[in-house]
């Protein structure tokens, strides 16, 4: 099991509400994906969860993430899950060519190959030219796509993503499903908030609405 | 009906031979509302930057109103005022520190000054949805990323404008929220004959609130023509991809009761 969640609720301040998150069991490329309006606490679950520094107070009885309970998992998490943020195409460093900081990435990770990232190109349909590109020189789509690629790059055993369907057109959506489903089968676990219902259901095993608090 | 934009022949080059836009032609009637779709990268984002003047052609021109507008310097505050622009992300679009009332407050001190008739903040915000008594005074912080989009089209609806143009403003918002605004856009529409070039991906839009479709594909124009005959008797091949892709996606969106779970 990648990752077990059972009564989780996370607040923010003394007086403010609880917010009360579903059960999540996740196996080994299995994929949970949580949805449900704005502000309804989606996001807040994975800041809790994944963010360097959480302000927050949480709750619970059981949080395992790869083996280990969450509290006791320091930076070191981070060598096992990935973590692509809502907005992550404004994360780009625009001093660093996309080839650049993709190499960052890979040295950081200590990966050498260009085998895993050539193919990656090709299945989110980017060319290779685009490494020679400052963020600024190219689209929303393609910076989403240039982010959920890095956070591949480590071949991460559990990858959380914040909404990776914003700014994707439906032919680049649909090559998304395939490139996340084609990860999953390698053994990635899948841990995704979306609004999109189309793209969730092409890539969930299970989804949970949440109700507004 | 009158034509109210007309762009001939836009090509647009960055630098390092980056050609985002090959000899791209369209016309925006009066009181129509025209959606621009196409792949990442196709040029739809530079193509609305060049009507509100936020980039520069490399050739070819754009006409408002049957006059040839500059680039966003060289214009008149009229020309500028009748022409606003939504942005993608509301979260870095609106002042977190600010309340809605001084966001509202800015274009209306600007007509002012320039002595053009403009809406009240109150009246806008009754045109987005949002009840004054509760949001005039909030900060822009304390809202959500719907509510934040609605001051976004507040703002824009100030100086009375002829034209909106939306670079796909609800690609971050839930579905629901999303539907609101189409709504909004739509009474606006039809009601004072406002007119919107939206860029999009929601279906629902493309369904519900556009009049007339451009397809942008690797910044050529490949297609364009009333929505329904976009939508389904697709010409091009990128067109045909398209919607292919948009219907298989959407069409996943029913799950089986079993994988669905209760929060």
């Amino acid at each position: 099991m990648i990752m077990e969640l059972r009564k989780f609720k996370v607040r923010y301040g003394d007086n403010a509400t609880w917010f009360n998150y579903p059960d999540i069991e996740l196996e080994k490329g299995g994929c949970f994906v949580l949805m449900g309006k704005t502000g309804c606490g989606k996001t807040t679950l994975l800041n809790a969860l994944f963010k360097h520094s959480f302000s927050g107070e949480v709750v619970y009885e059981k949080a395992k993430i790869v083996g280990n309970d969450w509290s006791e998992w320091g930076k070191n998490r981070y060598k096992f899950i990935s973590y692509m943020p809502q907005y992550a195409q404004s994360g780009l460093n625009p001093s660093l060519t996309i080839g650049e900081q993709i190499d960052l990435v890979k040295r950081c990770c200590g990966v050498r190959s260009d085998e895993r990232q050539q193919s990656y190109f090709e299945e989110l349909g980017l060319r290779k030219e685009m490494t020679k590109r400052y963020p600024f020189e190219i689209s929303g789509g393609m910076k989403q796509r240039i982010a959920l690629l890095m956070g591949f790059i480590k071949k991460p055993q559990l990858f959380v993503l914040d909404e990776p369907s914003s700014a994707l057109d439906y032919i680049t959506l649909r090559k998304t499903v395939d490139f996340l489903k084609r990860r999953k089968e390698e053994g990635c676990a899948i841990l995704m908030v979306s609004h999109h219902r189309g793209f969730a259901a092409g890539i969930a095993d299970k989804m949970a609405v949440m109700r507004e608090v | 009906m009158d034509l109210l934009l007309e762009a001939v022949g836009i090509n647009k080059e960055f630098a390092g031979n980056n050609t985002v836009l090959k000899n791209v032609s369209l016309k925006v009637e009066s009181g129509s509302i025209v959606a621009l779709i196409g792949d990442s990268g196709g040029g739809k984002t530079t193509l609305c930057r060049v009507f509100t003047g936020l980039e520069n052609v490399s050739s070819g021109k754009v006409l408002f109103k049957g006059k040839e507008l500059g680039c966003l310097r060289r214009r008149s505050f009229e020309e500028c005022a009748s022409m606003q622009y939504i942005f993608q992300d509301p979260y870095a679009a609106l002042e977190e520190e600010s309340t809605v009332y001084s966001v509202l407050r800015e274009p209306v001190s600007l007509c002012r000054k320039r002595r053009r008739d403009y809406m009240s903040p109150e009246d806008a915000l009754d045109w987005v949805g949002l009840p004054v008594e509760t949001f005039l005074k909030r900060k822009i912080k304390t809202l959500s990323g719907g509510q934040r989009q609605k001051i976004g089209i507040a703002r824009a609806l100030i100086t009375r404008p002829d034209l909106i143009v939306a670079d796909e403003c609800t690609s971050m918002l839930d579905r629901q929220s999303s539907a609101e605004i189409g709504h909004i856009f739509k009474q606006l529409n039809q009601k004072i004959g406002l007119s919107f070039i939206i860029v999009t991906h929601d279906i629902h839009f493309l369904y519900r609130v556009v009049d007339y479709i451009y397809v942008l594909h690797e910044g050529v124009i490949v297609e364009a023509g009333p929505k329904e005959r976009i939508l389904n008797i697709p010409c091009a091949d990128y067109t045909r991809e398209y919607m292919e892709s948009m219907r298989e996606i959407e069409g996943g969106g029913l799950l089986e009761p079993d994988r669905l779970c209760q929060s």
